[in-house]
């Protein structure tokens, strides 16, 4: 998973540059964070550094790899505020699970992104499953799931599940529960 | 049977509208094929052969008659008349037009259907027992349930990209006609000491290149926790199944590794994290969906006269024997509209037959059908009194072959005529086959027998399950079978077991010819089925029988 250089986001349903750098799990040895960036590292690399982060502006976020186990992040949780999960290949839904998971399982409060292989047309069920920001490699793509998520937005509340944030039984809403 | 709301369509149309639109752009050169693809399955299209096919779903079977009618309307404005009832209860199209299915989906929509989730590595419709609601031996109507489970599967976001497609089938009887044990997760109703209705949770069976059964992992789940357990089988499957194999992505080849009590923990262990109100199903709720599946008016009736009818008229008889089963209620019976009439692809049905259909079940029926795993018509809700008239009028539509259960009763996928996947044609073969037993005494005779026959490993027939499976292969481009014997379904599902080295499509008539005789020579009694036969006289018997002459 090779996001580009200048990755576009989707944050919060706006199109922005992306200030969070990722490092590469083979780049981990050379890194040396620079003042006042923003990291994302890779697994391993933030457990062996917690708690203590000197040397770094404020706590770094995590990324792991869609199939990679999750147990391992219960001591992130608490401290990272961005938790980056890669898509291998779109057809590879474990991302999806992941998220829900982090919110679900572990509570987790902090922005969940999605990078890597996946599609501006996964972009609404990426959002329902939990993902707050979405990390594109082109405009064309990030625009397109922009609109997207703008014309999802009711496709969300009409609905049988709702969202992880706000999830429901088929009948409940309709029967006033 | 379930009627749509305001939330029903708009999910519905919106799927529409969006399709529409990936649609556009993939036919503007703006969707890749690649990324199309899965896009496209979700909405039941595939790319075959001669045209793209599109796959209709039927929830758990159940049909309207306006329904029907709309289905025929579309045969045949944009396909070439005819239908195909699949073997899980679905319609397939396989002549339509690519331009033409973002208006298909309109006219589906307009009669609450839609084509979501019929194909893909998703969630795929539920099925079901088809004598549901009318069974003497059901516990619980399955069908509130499968109506539930359909709407938290349909679009569910976190299970669109699944390793595999996932099936889910429920029973409410004890007699199993949907062969859970089949399926990624199979469902039976039952009640527990306390008088709670819940349901025992079968994971993990299937067909395909490792066929498996399903074991039991949670002898009673609680009828509210329904959709939380679902939602943990499918977590710890979306996110430990394999997605490096395509054939050992299913969930069985998860279950299998790690084990059935591993398995079971983990989801036990899912479900216990994530345990939330959200996901409870309240009673109100599953007696809503309990509402629409209420018992019809039924008149009782008296029918003397169907014995006398039966013995003045033989044909008939033969049809009341076979094609005609028992309801719950004196006085009604449930009628199997056979889609096996010689010299047709099994399961294939024209404009016209539907609109006869439609009209029967109207006059006959309460207005509902249901298609089978079988891929025949139910009318389930017939007064006895008008079985004659019936029957009359389901001839005159080639509608009443009276053979259902028999050999040639047979279940056969699309093959090589029309499937890409396809290593062998399946439908000349039934239809060789079908010209070897057209006597209808012989066939009585051999009583209840499954044929089934796939064109490939993916099986879509279910061939494993059948007495005698055919399954083409391909031998350096050369059509060839092999031949399963044993197989079943229900209650006794078993597997079937390869006879021998693959025949010619030459020989496979002849092949089937051989085993017939075989078991009709040895049999003990009339009463001895064939695969208590086969299992009592051992595969050898059968296999120098087939192999001598060939
Ligand atoms: S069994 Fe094979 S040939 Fe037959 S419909 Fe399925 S994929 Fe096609």
């Amino acid at each position: 998973m090779q996001p580009s250089e200048q990755p576009l986001l989707i944050i919060n349903g706006r199109i922005s540059d992306d200030v969070w750098q990722l490092i590469q799990a083979d780049a981990t040895e050379s890194f040396k964070p620079e003042s006042g960036q923003s990291y994302l590292l890779p697994l391993p690399q933030w457990l062996a550094s917690a708690p203590d982060f000197s040397g770094f502006a404020g706590f770094p976020g995590v990324w792991i790899n869609g199939d990679d186990p999750v147990e391992p992040l219960t001591d992130v949780v608490a401290l990272a505020p961005v938790i980056a999960i890669g898509f291998s290949n779109f057809m590879d839904g474990s991302g999806f699970s992941i998220a829900s998971a982090l919110k679900e399982t572990y509570g987790f409060q902090g922005d969940i992104r999605a990078f890597g292989s996946f599609l501006p047309d996964q972009a609404p069920y990426l959002r329902r499953c939990g993902f707050s920001s979405l990390a594109f490699s082109n405009a064309a793509d990030a625009e397109l799931a922009y609109s997207l998520l703008q014309s999802a937005k009711s496709a969300t509340e009409q609905s049988y599940q709702g969202s992880v944030d706000q999830p429901r039984t088929p009948f409940a809403r309709r029967l006033g529960r | 049977m379930y009627q749509y709301d305001d939330l029903d369509r708009q999910v519905v149309n919106n799927r529409v509208a969006q399709f529409r639109d990936q649609m556009q752009r993939y036919l503007n050169g703006q969707l890749s094929e690649e990324a199309f693809l899965p896009l496209r399955l979700q909405n039941g299209l595939y790319v075959q052969k001669h045209a793209p096919m599109l796959r209709i779903a039927v929830p758990y079977g159940m049909l309207s008659a306006r329904q029907l009618r709309t289905i025929a309307q579309i045969c045949q404005q944009y396909d070439r008349d005819y239908c195909h009832i699949t073997t899980r209860q679905n319609i397939q199209l396989n002549w339509v037009q690519l331009e033409d299915v973002s208006a298909i989906l309109d006219q589906l929509a307009s009669v609450d259907m839609h084509a979501i989730q019929t194909s893909g590595n998703c969630i795929r419709n539920t099925t079901s027992d088809p004598l549901a609601g009318v069974a003497a031996d059901e516990i619980t109507d399955p069908r509130p349930y499968c109506e539930i489970i359909r709407q938290w599967s349909t679009l569910h976001p976190e299970f669109a990209f699944l390793p595999r497609k996932f099936k889910i089938a429920v029973i409410g009887a004890e007699t199993d006609r949907a062969s859970i044990q089949l399926h990624d997760i199979g469902l039976q109703l039952t009640h527990n000491d306390q008088g709670v209705t819940g349901f025992k949770v079968w994971v993990g069976g299937g067909l395909g290149r490792t066929p498996m059964l399903a074991s039991l992992i949670n002898p009673f789940l609680p009828e509210s926790d329904l959709l939380g357990y679902l939602k943990a089988i499918l977590r710890v499957y979306n996110r430990h199944g394999r997605r490096d194999n395509k054939y050992k992505a299913r969930i069985k080849i998860l279950v299998n590794s790690l084990g059935v009590a591993e398995f079971s923990q983990q989801v036990e262990q899912e479900y216990q994290q994530n345990y939330s109100d959200e996901a409870r199903l309240s009673n109100q709720e599953i007696d809503y969906a309990r509402s629409f599946f209420s018992e019809p008016e039924y008149t009782a009736v008296n029918a003397e006269d169907l014995d006398m009818q039966a013995q003045l008229n033989p044909e008939f008889s033969r049809w009341l024997t076979r094609n005609v089963q028992p309801h719950k209620v004196a006085g009604y019976r449930v009628v199997t509209l056979s889609l096996k009439y010689y010299g047709r692809a099994p399961g294939d049905v024209t404009t016209a037959q539907l609109r006869h259909i439609a009209d029967l079940a109207e006059r006959y029926s309460f207005a509902e059908v249901r298609s089978t795993q079988q891929q025949n018509i139910i009318l389930a809700d017939v007064r006895e009194s008008d079985l004659y008239d019936l029957w009359l009028q389901a001839r005159e539509m080639d509608l009443a072959t009276p053979t259902a259960g028999t050999l040639v009763d047979t279940v056969c996928c699309p093959g090589g005529d029309f499937c890409n996947l396809a290593n062998a044609r399946s439908i000349p073969v039934n239809s060789d086959i079908q010209s070897r037993f057209e006597d209808l005494d012989y066939l009585y005779d051999l009583g209840d027998l499954s044929l089934r026959i796939s064109g490939c490993i993916n099986a879509c027939a279910h061939h494993h399950i059948a007495n005698i499976g055919i399954l083409g292969v391909d031998k350096k481009g050369e059509e060839f079978y092999q031949v399963t014997l044993g197989g079943e379904t229900g209650d006794h599902s078993a597997i079937g077991k390869v006879l021998g080295p693959s025949l010619p499509k030459e020989k496979i008539g002849d092949a089937v010819e051989r085993i017939i005789e075989t078991y009709i020579e040895h049999r003990q009694s009339e009463d001895e089925h064939f695969t208590a036969a086969y299992r009592r006289l051992g595969k050898d018997l059968f296999k120098e029988r087939v192999y001598a002459t060939v």
